[in-house]
C-alpha cells in the first residue's frame, strides 16, 4: 500500500496479517508538540522570572498570564471545587485550559509548518482530554459520590433498578459531551473557513475574491472568540464533575 | 434522495434548534441585565455558558451529520 509502512519478509512479500503497528509521528503529533513546547516556554520564563524578582511586581510575560492564571483559579476551580480541595486540582485545570487555548488558536494559523496542524479538531485528541477528566473524577470520588449514584437519597428502593443504569450511562455521557462539544466546536470552525475559501475556486474568478477573503476574516474572529470560549467551558465543566466527585454531605 | 440529503437536512434542522435555544437564552439576559444593571458581569457570564452548552447539543446533530454522510 502506498505511504504505510508493511514488513516485508526474505522473498520481499508482505505478510497480510502481521503488519507492524504505525506510530509514526504525524502531523497532528508535531502540533501538539509544538503547543506542549510553547506552553513549557512561556511557563518556565514566568517562573524564572518570578524567582528574580519575587511575587510582587509582575513585568512582561507574568502580568499577561497571570490574570488568566488568577482567573481559572478564582472564576473556575473555587466556586466549583470549594476552598480546602481546588489546589489538589489546580494544575490539572490549568493545563487544560492553556493546552487546548494554545491549540485552538494554533489550529488557525494555516503558515509555516509547525503551524498549519489541527490538534483538537481532531477526535482522538478531544477523546483523550476527556477521558483525563473521567478518570480524575473517578479517582477523586468519594463515598458520596458513589452513594449517589448507586443509592441516590430520596429515591424509593424500586425505583433504583431504573436509577442506576441512569446514572452509570451519566458518568459516560458527561466526558463524552465535552469530548463531542470541543471537537465539533473547531471543525466546524475549520470547515466554515475552508468552504468560504473554496468557493474562490469554485467559482474560478478573482472577483469573489475580495466577499470570500472579507466574510473569512469575519469568521476568523469569531473563531477566535470560539476558541477561548471552548477552552473555557472545557475547563469549567471539568471543574464541576470534579466537585460534583468530592463534594461533601450537606 | 440520496444519504447525503438527509444529513444537510438533519443539520439544517439542528441548527433551528440551536437557533432557538441561544435566541431565548440571550432574550432572557437582556430582560435580566435590563431589571439589574449591576448584575451584568454576572448573567453574560451565565449566558456564556448556557450557550456554549446549547451549541454543544446542537453539534451533536451535526457530528451525526458528518458521520452519516
Amino acid at each position: 500500500m502506498k505511504g504505510k509502512i508493511v514488513s516485508v519478509d526474505k522473498e520481499g512479500k508482505t505478510d497480510e496479517k502481521n503488519q507492524p503497528l504505525d506510530f509514526s509521528i504525524t502531523k497532528a503529533v508535531v502540533g501538539m508538540l509544538f503547543a506542549a513546547f510553547i506552553g513549557l516556554w512561556l511557563f518556565l520564563s514566568m517562573s524564572r522570572s518570578y524567582k528574580k524578582t519575587g511575587i510582587s511586581h509582575p513585568k512582561g510575560i507574568q502580568s499577561f498570564l497571570e490574570p488568566v492564571i488568577l482567573f481559572v483559579r478564582d472564576d473556575i476551580a473555587i466556586p466549583n471545587i470549594g476552598k480546602h480541595k481546588y489546589e489538589k486540582y489546580m494544575p490539572y485545570l490549568l493545563t487544560v485550559f492553556f493546552f487546548i487555548l494554545i491549540n485552538n488558536l494554533m489550529g488557525l494559523v494555516p503558515f509555516p509548518p509547525p503551524f498549519g496542524a489541527n490538534v483538537t479538531g481532531n477526535i482522538a485528541v478531544t477523546f483523550v482530554l476527556a477521558s483525563f477528566t473521567f478518570l480524575i473524577t473517578q479517582f477523586s470520588g468519594n463515598k458520596n459520590y458513589w452513594r449517589h449514584i448507586f443509592a441516590t437519597p430520596g429515591v424509593p428502593f424500586w425505583l433504583l433498578p431504573i436509577m442506576i443504569p441512569v446514572e452509570l450511562i451519566g458518568i459516560i455521557s458527561k466526558p463524552f459531551a465535552l469530548m463531542i462539544r470541543l471537537f465539533a466546536n473547531i471543525t466546524a470552525g475549520h470547515i466554515i473557513v475552508l468552504s468560504l475559501i473554496c468557493l474562490i475556486f469554485i467559482f474560478e474568478s478573482l472577483a469573489v475574491a475580495p466577499v470570500s477573503i472579507l466574510f473569512v476574516i469575519f469568521m476568523d474572529c469569531l473563531e477566535l472568540l470560539v476558541a477561548f470560549l471552548q477552552a473555557y467551558v472545557f475547563t469549567l465543566l471539568s471543574a464541576l464533575f470534579i466537585s460534583l466527585a468530592v463534594e461533601e454531605h450537606h | 434522495m440520496t444519504g447525503a440529503t438527509f444529513a444537510a437536512i438533519g443539520a439544517g434542522l439542528a441548527v433551528i434548534g440551536a437557533g432557538l435555544g441561544i435566541g431565548r437564552i440571550g432574550g432572557s439576559a437582556m430582560d435580566a441585565i435590563a431589571r439589574q444593571p449591576e448584575a451584568t458581569t454576572k448573567i453574560q457570564t451565565a449566558m456564556i455558558i448556557a450557550a456554549a452548552l446549547v451549541e454543544g447539543a446542537a453539534l451533536f446533530a451535526i457530528v451525526v451529520a458528518m458521520i452519516t454522510k
